[in-house]
């Protein structure tokens, strides 16, 4: 029924750990919550600095968006962020219609966004 | 009428046997046969009657044994004291024989007379209850073939009886001793298959069989202490030898008829034979006893579960009966189950058995062990628990060894674990595991029901829900659209199978201009719908009193209660029907679509602007802009929600924004109806028949220009919730 699923990665910089989700599939209503539990995970492990990889992601719906949002105030209080990398030009529109890059980072590589997590967040606009 | 027969039966043979001792003869041929007759009818009918008032049971109680072998035991002194009765200090056996009879063999004395009775009816009673008690043990769990033979040996013994009393003596040597040993060769055999039928034994627990050999060597002893007492010279073995010939085979029983001693000697020896047999396996088996025992109430505990899970659909219920029966079943000494929280997807401790389950959850690393599961989602088995990092010990909690054995579902998903530990190390054997390989089993299956039992009910809510959200949503949406001079406008909704938040309307404000208003509520079903009553209420009250679009979104953000990670976008168009200017602005949403009639291609207008309730700093008023577009006469404005352009074919291809500005482009120059039918017809063109999974918006205004412009005829303004079937 899903072809939605996270993939886990860390990756560790000198200074500080980056927790990177590969997303695969269409993120929707149904599989947001699989997001959601990846990220409470993430929360419970102390894990602040979260990393998107969208390579493989093909849909995004507003719930999946949702996600994010949901997540984004309690990270950053937390000293870390959200950001997101490698989008597909689709669903980089759906991101970027709701005005997304003025709210979070979402770079066009995984390197990009690594090295913006060592600067703190600056809205652009 | 048995009783009767009976009655009459043993009366005539006493009298008989009377006749023979006033006359001081033995009883001629005829009056013989008769007498044989008469004991056949009496005792034949006291079998009967007896037998039928002992009655029979298909499950042997150990008391039965019990009662069978004391009442041996009273006979076997019965006997003693008979034989003591008759000579005091015994005498040798070869002289006994004409002891109480004259030498042509008849009766003696009256006491003769008696004594043979009596010996005839105790010897007769007893074997008879021997043969009654041991049927219910030989045919304990019968099968077919057990039925048989055992019906063969009554039928054999019966035969046998028969055939001694009215063949035998009648027979000239040496077909008598053939005939006899020839039966008594078929009445051994006989014995012989029905000895084998020991399997009760194995189900007596450990104290009834102790019991039970105790109870027995008491006897014996008793038996022979007595024997002792009144006979000093005789040892045991003779001791038996002379009360089984007082009994049965001695001169008084076997005078009265040779039959019916013949009968009660092969039960007799059946007896002896079954008990010696079922002593010796009673003592072979003692020490087995407690680990069978064990087995057996593993086996109950596991009947009880199997009973159990098959009636609870409640998962707290259910993880309670998997631990209790691990540990109940034997298997364990304390088990735990952890189970995959759905939402965190981590594993939770729910049940315990023999130990707290605040314990159980720190004692073993249970996302550690999901994290390591083989993808065969085999069983893991820790001799040493001690020496695995995934346990921690310092807990008090006796873990010497540890059986960790996932819960798989149907589908492969591992529902969680269930953990069982012995306190020593080494403590599993490869039964127990296949045992709770067996529970983890039977929970998963039972689990996984009660999750598809409660999602199914969830669905059925959702159902009714959705079908609340539906009818909500439809009445939310204008019923008819302002009609104003110089503007053709067409509008339509289709609501997706799964409610989604889109919503218009249109208003004419007290200036005259058309306030346009498309959005869409991020989620579904009656969230989505309540989001968008609120949007409604939001446009309905703060339109007419704003000036701009960009006023209004920034006061229709602030209006908006959102929950955290909901948002809307919205896209507000001030349309003025004098001079065709619109001003728009973007909260998030997809862009407006500038159609023209004439010269370039279609312009997709996009203001920045961030998603209604999106932040909650300051963001979103720095990022939104207005945007003012003329349309000419004749131009079309399209406004939509992401439905129009994000829906796939089967090829999983979106529509696109390309595709929507060629199908405008193709189609401009019509009426708004008809450019909203052609951008549908092209969509569904494309889809092929593929569902759309969000709700789809469309609206479409033509301006015809300024008054005296000479426009196409006007189109006629139809309602716009025309349910689009694509």
């Amino acid at each position: 029924m899903s072809n939605f699923s996270v993939g886990f990665r860390t990756h560790v910089a000198p200074e500080r750990e980056v927790r990177v989700f590969d997303l695969t599939g269409e993120l929707d209503a149904h599989t947001a919550a699989e997001l959601e539990a990846a990220f409470q995970k993430a929360l419970a492990d102390g894990s602040y600095n979260l990393l998107i990889n969208g390579t493989g992601l093909v849909y995004i719906s507003s719930a999946g968006l949702g996600v994010f949002m949901a997540y984004l105030e309690d990270v950053r209080e937390r000293g870390g962020d959200i950001k997101i990398a490698a989008l597909q030009p689709n669903v980089f529109t759906v991101f970027d219609l709701l005005g997304f890059p003025f709210l979070l980072h979402i770079t066009e590589t995984e390197d990009e966004a690594l090295e913006r997590f060592a600067l703190p967040y600056e809205p652009e606009a | 009428m048995l009783l009767l027969v009976a009655g009459f039966g043993l009366a005539l043979a006493l009298a008989l046997q009377t006749t023979a001792l006033l006359s001081g003869r033995p009883l001629p041929l005829l009056l013989d046969l008769l007498h044989g007759l008469a004991v056949l009818a009496g005792f034949g009918g006291v079998g009967l009657v007896a037998t039928h008032a002992m009655g029979r049971t298909s499950e042997p109680r150990p008391h039965t044994l019990w009662a069978l072998v004391l009442v041996v035991a009273v006979a076997f002194v019965f006997g003693i004291l008979l034989e003591w009765m008759l000579v005091p200090g015994g005498i040798p056996p070869d002289e006994r024989a004409g002891f109480g009879f004259l030498k042509n063999g008849a009766p003696a004395s009256p006491r003769t007379l008696l004594l043979m009775l009596v010996a005839s009816l105790v010897g007769f009673v007893v074997a008879l209850f021997v043969l009654v008690r041991l049927r219910d043990f030989v045919l304990w769990r019968r099968t077919p073939l057990a039925a048989r033979f055992w019906r063969w040996l009554v039928a054999g013994l019966v035969v046998n009886a028969l055939a001694t009393e009215f063949v035998l003596p009648y027979v000239a040597e040496p077909w008598q001793t053939y005939l006899d040993t020839g039966m008594g060769i078929a009445v051994a055999t006989l014995i012989g298959l029905n000895v084998v039928r020991l399997s009760w034994i194995v189900y007596l627990t450990f104290r009834e069989k102790l019991f039970t050999l105790i109870t027995v060597l008491a006897l014996v002893a008793v038996i022979v202490a007595i024997n002792v007492k009144i006979a000093p010279s005789a040892d045991a073995a003779d001791t038996v030898q002379r009360t089984f010939n007082t009994l049965v085979s001695g001169p008084f029983a076997e005078r009265f008829s040779p039959g019916l001693a013949a009968f009660t000697k092969g039960i007799l020896a059946f007896g002896m034979i079954y008990g010696l047999a079922a002593f010796l396996l009673l003592v072979f088996h003692l020490p087995t006893s407690t680990d069978f025992e064990r087995r057996e109430g593993g086996r109950m505990a596991f009947t009880e579960f199997s009973r159990l899970i098959g009636q609870a659909f409640n998962t707290q219920q259910l993880a309670d009966a998997i631990v209790e029966a691990s540990v109940k079943g034997g298997v364990a000494d304390r088990a735990w189950l952890a189970l995959v929280d759905e939402t965190t997807l981590a594993p939770v401790v729910v049940a315990a058995e023999n130990v707290p389950v605040e314990d159980a959850a720190k004692v073993v690393d249970a996302s550690a062990f999901l994290a390591d599961l083989s993808p065969e989602r085999l069983p893991v088995q820790l001799d040493e628990a001690l020496a695995d990092l995934r346990v921690r010990h310092r807990l008090g909690v006796p873990v010497g060894s540890l059986l960790a054995v996932p819960l798989v579902a149907r589908e492969g998903d591992v529902l969680g674990m269930l953990f069982a530990a012995r306190t020593e190390p080494f403590g599993f054997a490869s039964d127990d595991r296949k045992a709770l390989q067996g529970v983890a089993a039977q929970a998963a299956l039972a689990l996984d029901h009660a999750r598809l039992f409660k999602s199914r009910v969830e669905k059925e809510r959702l159902e009714r829900e959705l079908d609340i959200a539906r009818s909500v949503q439809q009445r939310l949406l204008p019923q008819q659209l302002p009609q104003l001079p110089r503007v053709d406008l067409y509008a339509s909704s289709v609501p997706a199978l799964e409610v989604g938040g889109d919503y218009y309307d249109a208003l004419v404000l007290d200036d005259g201009r058309l306030g346009l208003i498309v959005a869409d509520v991020s989620g579904k079903g009656t969230s989505a719908a309540f989001y968008m009553a609120e949007m409604k209420g939001v446009f309905r009250a703060v339109a007419r009193d704003t000036a701009s679009p960009s006023a209004f979104l920034r006061r229709a953000h602030r209006a908006l209660t959102l929950a955290p990670g909901t948002f809307v976008s919205a896209l507000y168009a001030l349309f003025d029907p004098e001079s065709g200017t619109v001003t728009l602005a973007r909260a998030g949403h997809c862009p407006a679509l500038h159609v023209h009639e004439a010269g370039g291609p279609p312009v997709l207008v996009r203001p920045s602007g961030l998603g209604l309730g999106l932040d909650h700093g300051g963001a979103f008023d720095r990022v939104l802009r207005e945007t003012t577009v003329a349309l000419g006469p004749g131009d079309a404005l399209v406004l939509y929600t992401d439905g129009l352009v994000e829906s796939r074919n089967p090829e999983g291809e979106e529509y696109g924004y390309e595709r929507l500005v060629e199908a405008a482009s193709c189609h401009r120059c019509q009426d708004a109806s008809r450019l909203h039918r052609a951008i549908l017809g092209d969509l569904h063109d494309f889809l092929r028949g593929e569902p759309y999974a969000d709700d789809l918006t469309l609206l479409v205004l033509v301006w015809l220009g300024p008054v005296g412009h000479n426009a196409p005829p006007s189109a006629t303004f139809v309602p716009s919730d025309l349910p689009l079937t694509l």
